[in-house]
């Protein structure tokens, strides 16, 4: 384990030094926000108005949850350097090595994803506090539970990208795939809650990636009902089973066409 | 050279930037096709919103179409005629003025029209789709045009200007990057919904409100005074830009790079 904690390590301590990239980020990120903020404070009519069964500051908070999680695991390791690796078998020599390479490139990402973490998690909250003056209210199996989506709604995300990217084993620019993942993941699962939707897309969204990756951890901060959590932790267990199960067979189909590649 | 002889070199160098970007016809395609897609997936956004409220700041559905349209095709216009503009920061970094420089052409226009960005033809052609879709009339077509270019020389004016910060200050890339990339998140959304003091930021230093505002004003209700003020903000924004990019070439040093223009 401790190979991995140093894969982790190594990439997190790379990221860390990105201090001008991470500002700038940072700016974007609180502009989106501040974008959101005003067009639904433009939305409620007044503060004591609800929409589909969401207080103004639910609202909020449901925004910042969402588009941190959107802008933490943006990755660029997945999305970018594993596809590299492949087409230009590189990955052969990381193969070649005595570790894993799928927990090798996901505790990467780990490590790439957690400086990202660090960064917009005080920034979301200072953002949600200093606009809205309250803090959604938690107990402890509360906390614990959106704390436990949160985990699990990165992991997934993880899941599918390296899914994703490792079909670069086939097809020869996986961009156009992750592209339509992350806009899916955008537009419909971070502006605004799978309520607003008619309830026939809703049945379809909530076997979606977006229903365990963006709602079910927002929901559970802003929302916690034990029915919700029980739910949204089930549908994330059977897409991070599934997830590891699609994953294994990618990379034992795809590893065989390394020599194809070049590697 | 002649002013005439300038803008011909500039078309010419626009359209062999296009011509070796479509080699790969396929690529080219899948690209404009993406970039529609990339531009249309945010109609749900607006319809999901237009679902709870029938107007949001002052503008209805097919107006903030109309907004759409309007951002998309005056940036898809300014990054494919003069992307060059958005790579001023790198060239002043890199030292790579200096291929520009040398040549009996307009420094200015040289750089601007250097470089097409292909992808932001979709960009164009979403919003020139969306236009056809909400046309209210012919008139509204041809204003549509009439601020597409004047948008884009607006970005243009506004890229060369950001992008001249680079002659001042190390970090002039991500500045001008940022400033771009804030200037492109606003502009997709109505101005209506900003309070005052973001408002006066999108009529000057970030100017929207020359772009995408005051021409979406103009066709839904056309009004000569407000096409005359969008043409005179433009000679304006122009003008800014030379004045600032001419003064900051002063400050430019050689890195003694050996490399061709391209």
């Amino acid at each position: 384990m401790l190979k991995y904690y140093a894969a982790f390590k190594y990439e997190f301590a790379d990221n860390v030094q990105y201090k001008i990239a991470l500002l700038f980020h940072t700016i974007i990120f609180a502009l989106i926000m501040y974008i959101m903020m005003n067009v639904w404070n433009y939305l409620y009519d007044s503060p004591s108005t609800y929409i589909v069964g969401y207080s103004y500051p639910q609202m909020i908070w449901y925004v910042i949850l969402t588009e941190l999680l959107w802008f933490s695991t943006r990755s660029f390791i997945l999305n970018n350097q594993m596809g590299s690796d492949i087409r230009s078998g590189n990955i052969s020599v990381y193969m070649n090595k005595p570790y894993n390479y799928i927990g090798f490139i996901f505790f990467r990402y780990l490590g790439e994803i957690s400086v990202n973490l660090l960064n917009y998690l005080p920034i979301g909250a200072i953002i949600g506090i200093l606009y809205l003056y309250v803090f959604p209210k938690h107990t402890i199996l509360s906390a614990f539970s959106f704390s436990l989506s949160f985990i699990l709604s990165i992991v997934i995300n993880g899941l599918i990208r390296l899914v994703l990217g490792m079909s670069s084993f086939w097809i020869e620019n996986t961009q156009p795939l992750i592209w339509l993942y992350e806009k899916l993941i955008l537009i419909i699962g971070t502006i605004f809650p799978i309520e607003l939707f008619p309830e026939w897309i809703q049945n379809i969204l909530i076997r979606t990636p977006i229903y365990v990756i963006s709602y079910g951890p927002a929901k559970l901060f802003v929302d916690f009902h034990k029915e919700i959590f029980g739910h949204i932790i089930f549908m994330q267990v059977i897409y991070i089973v599934a997830g590891l199960l699609l994953l294994w067979m990618v990379y034992k189909k795809g590893r065989i066409k390394i020599d194809i590649n070049g590697g | 050279m002649e002013a005439k002889e300038q803008i011909y070199l500039s078309l010419l160098s626009i359209k062999y930037n296009i011509i070796r970007e479509i080699v790969d016809s396929k690529a080219f395609i899948l690209s404009i096709f993406l970039s529609i897609l990339n531009n249309a997936v945010f109609i749900v956004q607006w319809i999901i919103l237009f679902n709870l409220r029938n107007e949001m700041g002052g503008y209805k559905f097919n107006d903030i179409m109309y907004i759409w349209a309007m951002a998309c095709s005056t940036s898809g216009m300014a990054a494919v005629f003069f992307n060059g503009a958005r790579r001023l920061p790198e060239l002043i970094f890199m030292g790579k003025l200096d291929s520009y420089i040398v040549q009996p052409r307009n420094l200015y226009l040289n750089i601007a029209t250097s470089s097409s960005d292909i992808f932001a033809l979709g960009d164009m052609v979403y919003g020139t789709i969306l236009c056809l879709i909400f046309l209210r009339s012919f008139l509204s077509f041809v204003l549509f045009i009439f601020f597409t270019i004047t948008g884009s020389m607006i970005m243009l004016a506004f890229h060369m200007t950001v992008g001249s910060l680079a002659f001042w200050i190390k970090n002039g890339r991500l500045v001008s990057l940022l400033l771009g990339n804030i200037m492109m998140t606003v502009s997709t959304y109505p101005d209506g919904i900003f309070n005052k003091a973001i408002k006066v930021l999108l009529y000057s230093v970030f100017p929207m409100g020359f772009i995408v505002y005051i021409p979406v004003k103009v066709l839904r209700d056309p009004t000569l005074l407000l096409v005359l003020l969008v043409f005179i903000a433009m000679l304006f924004f122009l003008l800014i830009s030379l004045f600032v990019f001419y003064i900051g070439k002063k400050h430019y040093s050689s890195a003694n790079r050996m490399f061709g223009k391209y």
